[in-house]
């Protein structure tokens, strides 16, 4: 076999080599770089997480630290890069730190939303019958149910807090979760790998949660990402209301709450606030839907 | 079996389509070339990664892809280049001069109109007709194409429609403009036996009635036998032979086409024997191009096979091969390994 | 064939669909995809079933591995009734009857390795000592149809139709299947292709001892294949003889059709078309004297109010037609 003068272009470790670069080539992060846009959403998802994890670092001041001697300064006032709040406290720290809050209770509420919810959507999209019947009509209930109200009989019972605001916002995604998963759920296991697994012996249980959710995980991912970016909204609306998370504490919605009142006088505050929570659920919206596209099997070329 | 310069309605030559991807360049078309004759059919055998689709599609300028381009080759229509088309010629050309028939005819049609609108809104789009005569064009070319009351065909929704009637319907649209050329992708595969029988006894007839040149793409040795007058057999994106299907059937000449010719299990046959195969799959597109592609599958390999790409060669007139070994200087004698090569 | 035990015998097989109607005052209409369906299967043998769309044979393939639930009659495996089985009885014969899909690619969980795949199988029906153990004998079963080491870890995307289909086979075989049925196992392959994957076929059915039912369209492979042969149209089946004999001898005008629109085996040969006017008839509603009538050449009156019975015409060749005596 002593032929290496001419090289076996079509051979089997041509083969192997070509399939390691196809691995490659076409792997989740490689496929997401080549996504301008989606690119875009995770430079800024992963530098708010990075901001929110670095706080004690880099916020210049602790985010609680009154001084009533400079109340209301603009942006640009000497040592405070984005001016101060009604009680002289720094907002650039308050949003640095405010960032912890707020990413922390829309990650929190979308994992528990998901939780619930996809479990509820396994079970009513595989088992059908009254069993769906019965969980779908109480998601429907859940979801026509007003998001607001639904926070404030969970806040007024339970009280104020980070968690109590994470379960309030899980609950209400529970439905959205449920949704998606079913109906999943219901267009795969018609795959005909279901039936060879039927075929071959596998359980009901097995089939459901090593076959059918692997093959539902993608598009639950999808949804959960934008989920993130509408727990955000729904944190900072909640603690506008006062529903939320309660002050001093600083999350983005309670900064938002401050700036509500002075909106005329210090409009920075509210509007520092607000850009930070409109560019993050971009990041968030462009990065799921860059996520779809990566996962999406038909879009390989 | 000279071809005369006014007989040959489309010409190809040395036609180079390339995919290109994060993993490497997919050379789905190598280097292929033919000429069809006006009025008559021609066959484009091939298997899966063959480029036979691509290779038709690309006569249309009909790309899948936002990765695939036209690297080389030329594409004549009578005295057209058709790579130099125009936007607007080139929609002119599609649906009027030359047609085109998909695989899978339930989803050729718009499901949410019905078969007579999807016909006058076509026929009107390339002939200026009024409404009325548009209607009427479209019902005789249903009663051509033989489905029964056509009138209330004419009112049917695509899938109220079986498979056979459907491509039927496609059919009718194809010829209502009197097209020149009609491609047809492997149009009876998604069909029974029975309706695919049917189906190409009508375009058979078809071509009679319009003289239409047809070029039949298909996997299956047999429709080429009945329907076509020439045939080019491919294989990983390169033509690999090409002659009138009475010659390739008594004297084919590559060892792929003996070996697919040999493949395939004979209803005459009683012999219970093991079923003559080629060994190995069909190469990665992507690694293609530098030699022949074949020689990793072919019994009579050498190592010129592996390191030069072989040219398509006219061995007898008319009869074009793509094989080191084939090509006037040497001769294989098929069934035979000689000791030749290593 | 002396060994002429039967493995599987299906009685009066009945299978409907409802069909639910999209406007309220309609009632929902029953699809008939199977009616009367009576054979035996012998051991060891290859039964080719033939059809074309909407004759059954995908349904019946699926009523064999208990995919669907027979409306009427009765599947028998080794003389008991399939549905009444219970616990290990049911577990083994689960077992015992297999099916190799027609589309390779959608029949493997495309997230799963081509070696976890034939790993469960045997994990499910608790072959195998540990998970090393069951690591081999997958390699094992790989290797069996054609496959190897650097294939284990593949996913399904990553191989080629013919590979998948390996995969495929290598999960059934894993288990020791008595039977299996094939529907359509090499229709989505290429020619050059089919023929490596209908050796293997072979190979195996020798050396194990299988029985196959293979349903296919593909007339030229099923002759090939198969030693008798079951032609179904609209649910029911015309006719039914060895396959050397059918393709010599086809007594129903379905069969006679049938066999005449496959395309000719070389440019010189013409064949005589066996016309069948129009286009399959519909399985939904009351289905109302014999199958073919309508679009047969012979068909009189009776066959358009009678169903013709399977009756033997000799030397166990069955044909459903009254005007065949």
């Amino acid at each position: 076999m002593a032929e290496n003068k001419t090289k076996d272009v079509l051979g089997r470790e041509a083969n192997m080599a070509m399939l390691q670069k196809e691995r490659k080539a076409n792997n989740a992060w490689n496929k997401l770089k080549r996504n301008r846009t989606a690119m875009i959403g995770f430079f800024i998802v992963a530098f708010m997480i990075l901001m929110a994890l670095l706080a004690p670092m880099i916020a210049p001041y602790s985010p609680n630290a009154i001084n009533p001697g400079i109340p209301f300064k603009g942006i640009g006032f000497a040592g405070h890069l984005l001016g101060t709040d009604d009680l002289g406290r720094d907002i650039l720290s308050r949003i640095i730190y405010g960032a912890r809050v707020s990413l922390i209770v829309a990650v929190g509420a979308t994992l528990v939303g998901a939780g619930i919810g996809v479990l509820v959507g396994l079970l009513a999209g595989y088992f059908g019958g009254w069993l769906d019947v019965v969980l779908m009509r109480i998601m429907d209930g859940m979801f026509s149910f007003p998001f607001i109200l639904l926070a404030m009989i969970l806040i007024t019972v339970f009280g104020n807090g980070v968690t109590n605001v994470i379960f309030a916002i899980g609950i209400a995604s529970v439905p959205g979760f449920a949704r998606v998963t079913r109906g999943q759920v219901i267009i795969v296991k018609e795959e005909e790998y279901c039936n060879a697994c039927r075929v071959v012996g596998v359980s009901d249980t097995r089939l459901l949660f090593l076959h059918i959710l692997p093959n539902c995980v993608s598009q639950i991912i999808v949804y959960a990402t934008l989920r993130v970016a509408s727990a955000i909204i729904s944190e900072a609306s909640l603690s506008f209301l006062g529903l939320g998370i309660a002050l001093p504490t600083a999350s983005w919605g309670s900064i938002l709450r401050v700036g509500r009142d002075c909106l005329t006088t210090a409009p920075h505050v509210a509007g520092v606030a607000g850009v930070f929570i409109l560019v993050t659920v971009i990041g968030f919206n462009l990065l799921g839907d860059g996520i779809r596209d990566v996962m999406d099997p038909k879009m390989k070329q | 079996m000279e071809m005369n310069e006014k007989d040959i309605i489309l010409k190809v030559e040395g036609l180079k389509v390339y995919f290109y991807t994060a993993s490497g360049v997919n050379k789905a078309v190598d280097g292929v070339s033919f000429t069809l004759k006006k009025g008559s059919t021609m066959g484009i055998v091939g298997e899966s990664g063959s480029g036979k689709s691509v290779t038709s599609s690309s006569v249309m300028r009909l790309m899948q892809a936002k990765s695939q381009k036209i690297v080389d080759g030329s594409l004549t229509f009578e005295d057209m280049d058709l790579l130099k088309l125009s936007q607007k010629e080139l929609l002119k050309f599609r649906g009027d001069v030359c047609c085109m028939i998909f695989q899978n005819p339930m989803t050729s049609l718009d499901p949410v109109f019905k078969i007579g609108y999807q016909m006058v809104e076509m026929i009107r789009e390339h002939q200026n007709v009024s409404k009325k005569e548009a209607w009427n064009k479209a019902v005789e070319a249903l009663k051509l194409v033989g489905i029964p009351e056509a009138e209330k065909r004419m009112e049917a929704y695509p899938h109220e429609l079986s498979g056979g009637m459907c491509q039927r319907v496609i059919i009718a649209m194809a010829v209502c403009g009197n097209p020149k050329l009609i491609i047809a992708d492997e149009p009876t595969t998604a069909l029974d036996v029975t309706v695919q029988a049917q189906v190409l006894e009508l375009l058979r007839d078809l071509q009679k009635k319009l003289n239409t040149a047809i070029l039949l793409i298909t996997h299956n040795l047999g429709v080429v036998w009945d329907m076509c007058d020439t045939v080019m057999v491919m294989y990983a994106g390169n033509t690999v032979e090409y002659a009138d299907t009475k010659t390739l059937y008594q004297e084919p000449l590559h060892p792929y086409t003996w070996g697919l010719l040999d493949s395939m299990p004979k209803l005459s046959s009683t012999s219970k024997e093991e079923l003559t195969t080629i060994p190995g799959v069909p190469p990665d597109l992507r690694l293609t191009g530098r030699c022949c592609n074949f020689y990793n599958r072919c019994p009579y390999v050498t190592d010129k096979c592996k390191e030069t790409v072989p040219p398509l060669v006219e061995v007898t007139p008319g009869h074009f091969v793509a094989c080191h070994r084939q090509n006037g200087e040497e001769h294989l004698v098929r069934g035979e390994v000689n000791s030749h090569g290593e | 064939m002396e060994n002429k035990r039967v493995i599987m015998k299906v009685e009066n097989l009945h299978k409907d669909f409802v069909i639910h109607s999209k406007k309220l005052t309609e009632p929902s209409k029953l699809l008939h995809a199977l009616s009367d369906v009576s054979f035996e299967i012998y051991e060891g043998e290859t039964l080719g079933v033939i059809g074309e769309s909407g004759c059954g044979k995908s349904t019946l393939g699926r009523c064999l591995v208990q995919l669907h639930k027979p409306t009427s009659g009765t599947i028998l495996y080794q003389g008991k009734d399939l549905w009444s089985l219970k616990g290990q009885e049911q577990k083994q014969a689960r077992r015992n009857i297999q099916m190799i899909f027609q589309d390779p690619y959608s029949s493997l969980d495309p997230k799963k390795t081509a070696s976890y795949s034939v790993e469960e199988a045997m994990k499910v029906h608790g072959i195998g000592e540990n998970s090393r153990d069951r690591h081999q004998r997958a390699l094992e079963s790989l290797q069996e149809v054609g496959l190897d080491i650097q294939h284990m870890e593949r996913y399904p995307h990553e191989f080629s139709g013919g590979q998948r289909q390996r995969v495929n086979i290598a999960r059934a075989l894993s288990i020791s299947p008595k039977l299996i049925v094939c529907d359509e196992p090499v229709s989505a392959l290429d020619v050059s292709i089919q023929a490596q994957v209908i050796n293997l076929f072979r190979k195996i059915q020798q050396e194990r001892k299988l029985t196959y039912v293979f349903i296919s369209h593909d007339l030229g492979i099923v002759k090939y294949i198969s030693d008798r042969i079951v032609i179904m149209y609209l649910g029911r089946i015309v006719e039914m003889y060895t396959s050397h004999g059918l393709y010599s001898n086809p007594l129903h005008p379905y069969t006679q059709a049938l066999l005449s629109a496959i395309p000719p085996e070389s440019p010189f040969e013409r064949r005589e078309r066996v016309p069948l006017e129009g286009d399959i008839p519909s399985p939904i509603g009351d289905q109302i004297g014999c199958p073919l009538a309508g679009r047969c050449p012979k068909c009189d009156e009776r066959c358009k109010k009678e169903t013709p019975e399977l009756k033997d015409v000799g030397d166990g060749h069955l044909v459903a037609c009254f005007r065949v005596s």
